[in-house]
């Protein structure tokens, strides 16, 4: 049955991949729910906000406020987070409650922005949809951002010019939280070029130079559309994966038996079917991933899975001898006989199995 | 101007503004909330101890069947494999069109029946829970889980994870407590039974209370939380009385009272060895039975006398996120020497009878509205000698760290004892 989980759990939403591209810019981003969505934002879905302060709040919307549609309640709220906060831009992040009203995002920034003089972005997400779909619309939103008048009013140039952009660099979507600064150091030995990841360990400023970077790379799907239009438009160079070069290893790869089935976010699982096929592991490895999947960067036999039947089915009847996927799906293949090798996938399980994660990259 | 003062107020200045005028800044509904990590609980009390979806499952030999969007389910991913409860959560995840047409709730007894396939063992009950969607939706869920009800064979309870309720007449916490006892029909009354509710984890059962209980009669002690068996939990019905320890149990409490005749009283947790054995003497005086804690009084004395020997004039914070009202403890710890500096709590018109009573003692201890927007600039203004509570020690570290916060509940002269017990542990 669409919809049903017997043995897995939600993802990440929506909501969790926009809140995550915003947050380390120094923004107010505000949550429009009740609470509870901003708690599983910030205890769940985001491991920098234990360790990174970030102005992220929730709406406390109440009955009355959705009922009633009362939008001015929640722009006189964010006064005193304007009044508390040097912020350089507001971010409102939707989710169902704003969907089921039909909240007007557009309306909402337009007002804030009046009465406040900063820059805002509205992203409509609604809870229902995964967290790459979020990420997508943050990944717009920034460029929206960048555009804005009141924006480059207030934020310049970066001081350090780049020539490098990584898109998709959020915790939902790579190995660890190290894996920003280790790509960097990969980019800068192999090209020469310095680089920055956009959302990790990026700076407010470093927006404001996106278009002068002359390569972006993306390493999730949901920055794939972004980054090509990017390309596109500046005459940039578009270039997809992790730069994994031969000193990157897969430490599983003796434990792999009979053909392989990846889930996970396609861009990474992509990079581990390279890897494996670069050390001689010529067995069929197909790709499969709850999340969005980009058909010009799939081979025959990669799937988008919509439901956990789906997923089960097909691992039953794949005849694959090795799954590489997060601990979490197992839980649906207890039945089955295969060699699992543990790939966390934060967007899937948290902080759960983060320490049985075998790549150091 | 920026300002990057993290909001606070004295205790004095509360018992001076009173009950009727608490300050915007601790009511949620003014502003925006923030959610430090000490202050996760707040906005999603699931995150850490109990939230609706894991009281439901209070319910002895009950699952859950979570139907909303995916957002609303997605801490459960982690809580329940941590906590021991996934095999007891499903979940029927809503799309946008269910939000147009409402086929989600059509699909409800399918999934009912696909859960019974695989649940082992077979659940005596299935809660299905809805989020704040179906809230605005006005979805009439007791219809639907009666109609799942007749179709499944297996008896459905709805519950409702409705946090835009959450200052509302029946929040949320307060409503699922309801729901937990919701299943008990009348029988009759057994004089020698009582029923304990108020907190979703039991209470330490070698806390003094159940002895003095037992001492006065009483054969039969309940608690839902401390039940595997739903043939156990419908026992419940045959107390003679119900004692609440939490106000916010109080509503299901006149639920019962109302339902099936079951009376209630009110205890509340306390500190104070000196009010305790009050609460006793009162509590005894009403059911007409006598409690001699002299002996437990007396020991909790005397450790308290060593307590305050050893650590008079440290200074304290506490926090929301334990085991204690932080006002009541606060008062206890001026009572015997110490100082409460900090507290970090949100302030309802239940606390003031113990902030009144903590304005005397220590008028000069700051209060901070954990969730105020401000608190994204709080760092620790001067260390504390003891910090209590989950939220206090992460936001005061570097003393003598006591979270206070185990599912085990404390309670009476024990209570006590164990907390200074923990505090010395820290100490150690």
């Amino acid at each position: 049955m669409k919809g049903f989980f017997r043995y897995l759990s939600p993802f990440s939403p929506d909501q969790s991949g926009a809140s995550a591209v915003f947050f380390e810019y120094g923004g107010i981003t505000v949550i429009v729910d009740a609470g509870g969505c901003t708690g599983n934002v910030c205890g769940f879905d985001e491991p920098r906000w234990f360790i990174k302060k970030s102005a992220v709040y929730s709406a406390g919307l109440r009955d009355m406020d959705a009922i009633l549609g009362r939008d001015e309640r929640l722009i006189e709220k964010l006064g005193d987070a304007v009044d508390t906060v040097d912020a350089n831009f507001i971010a409102l992040i939707g989710t169902p409650v704003p969907a089921v009203i039909a909240t007007d995002m557009t309306g909402l920034k337009k007002m804030a922005e009046e009465k406040y003089g900063l820059p805002v972005v509205g992203i409509s997400t609604n809870g229902m949809d995964t967290y790459e779909a979020g990420e997508k619309k943050g990944y717009k939103a920034l460029l929206e951002l960048k555009d804005d008048p009141l924006f480059k009013e207030r934020v310049k140039e970066p001081a350090d010019q780049f020539d490098v952009c990584v898109w998709g660099m959020t915790p939902l979507n790579i190995p660890s939280l190290e894996s920003a600064a280790m790509m960097r150091e990969r980019i800068e030995k192999t090209c020469g070029l310095k680089a920055v990841t956009l959302g990790m360990d990026s700076d407010i400023t470093d927006i404001a130079g996106i278009e002068n970077a002359k390569i972006h790379y993306c390493v999730s799907p949901s920055s794939y559309d972004v980054v090509k239009k990017l390309c596109e438009k500046t005459g940039a160079e578009m270039r997809i994966g992790f730069e994994n070069g031969e000193e990157c290893v897969l430490p599983f790869e003796d434990r792999i038996k009979g053909d392989v089935l990846i889930v996970h976010q396609q861009i990474l699982a992509n990079e581990i079917r390279s890897m494996l096929r670069r050390d001689g592991i010529e067995n069929r490895t197909d790709v499969v991933s709850f999340f969005e999947m980009i058909p010009e960067l799939s081979e025959d036999g990669d799937t988008y899975i919509k439901s956990e039947k789906e997923f089960t089915d097909l691992v039953k009847n794949g005849n694959y001898g090795t799954i590489i996927c997060d601990p979490l799906y197992m839980r649906a293949l207890k039945d089955t006989e295969i060699e699992h090798i543990s790939l966390p996938h934060f967007a899937v399980s948290g902080e759960m199995y983060a320490d049985e994660n075998p790549l150091e990259w | 101007m920026i300002n990057e003062t993290p909001y606070s107020i004295s205790v004095a200045e509360l018992k001076e503004l009173g009950k009727d005028n608490i300050p915007g800044e601790f009511v949620p509904s003014c502003h925006l909330i923030y959610s430090s990590p000490a202050t996760l609980s707040y906005n999603s009390p699931g995150a850490i101890g109990f939230g609706v979806k894991r009281a439901a499952l209070v319910i002895p030999e009950s699952v859950m069947l979570l139907v909303a969007p995916a957002c609303c389910g997605r801490n459960s991913t982690i809580l329940s494999s941590e906590e021991g409860y996934a095999d007891r959560m499903f979940y029927l995840e809503m799309d946008e069109t269910d939000l147009v047409t409402g086929r989600h709730l059509n699909m409800i007894p399918q999934a009912i029946n696909e859960i019974l396939e695989v649940a082992d063992p077979r659940p005596e009950v299935v809660t299905v829970c809805t989020t704040c969607v179906d809230a605005l939706l006005a979805t009439d869920l007791e219809s639907i889980c009666m109609d799942a009800e007749e179709k499944c064979g297996v008896r459905v309870v709805p519950s409702y994870m409705y946090a835009l309720t959450r200052e509302g007449r029946k929040p949320p916490m307060t409503v699922i407590r309801q729901t937990i006892y919701s299943l008990l029909e009348k029988q009759d009354r057994m004089p020698d039974r009582v029923n304990i509710m108020g907190f979703f984890s039991a209470l330490d059962p070698e806390n003094e209370f159940f002895a003095l209980l037992r001492k006065a009669g009483i054969k039969e002690i309940y608690e839902a939380g401390a039940m595997d068996k739903f043939s156990d939990y419908q026992k419940i019905s045959s107390a003679n009385f119900n004692i609440v320890l939490d106000k916010e149990s109080n509503f299901a409490a006149e639920d019962l009272k109302n339902r099936i005749d079951m009376p209630y009283i009110e205890l509340a947790r306390l500190y104070d060895p000196e009010k305790i054995h009050k609460q006793y003497q009162l509590f005894a005086k009403a059911i007409g039975v006598v409690f001699d804690d002299s002996a437990y009084y007396e020991e909790a004395l005397k450790r308290v006398e060593e307590f305050k020997n050893k650590y008079e004039g440290c200074t304290v914070a506490i926090g929301d996120m334990c085991n204690a009202n932080s006002f009541e403890l606060a008062g206890f710890f001026a009572k015997c020497g110490l100082v409460p500096k900090v507290l970090f709590s949100n302030v309802t018109v239940e606390d003031f009878p113990y902030i009144n009573r903590l304005a005397d003692l220590a008028g000069d201890a700051r209060v901070y509205a954990g969730i105020s927007p401000s608190m994204v600039h709080y760092r620790d203004p001067e260390k504390v000698d003891i910090a209590i509570g989950k939220d206090a020690c992460i936001y005061c570290d570097a003393g003598i760290n006591v979270d206070w916060f185990s599912e085990k509940q404390p309670f009476g002269f024990k209570g006590l004892i164990d907390l200074i017990d923990e505090i010395e542990r820290g100490n150690a």
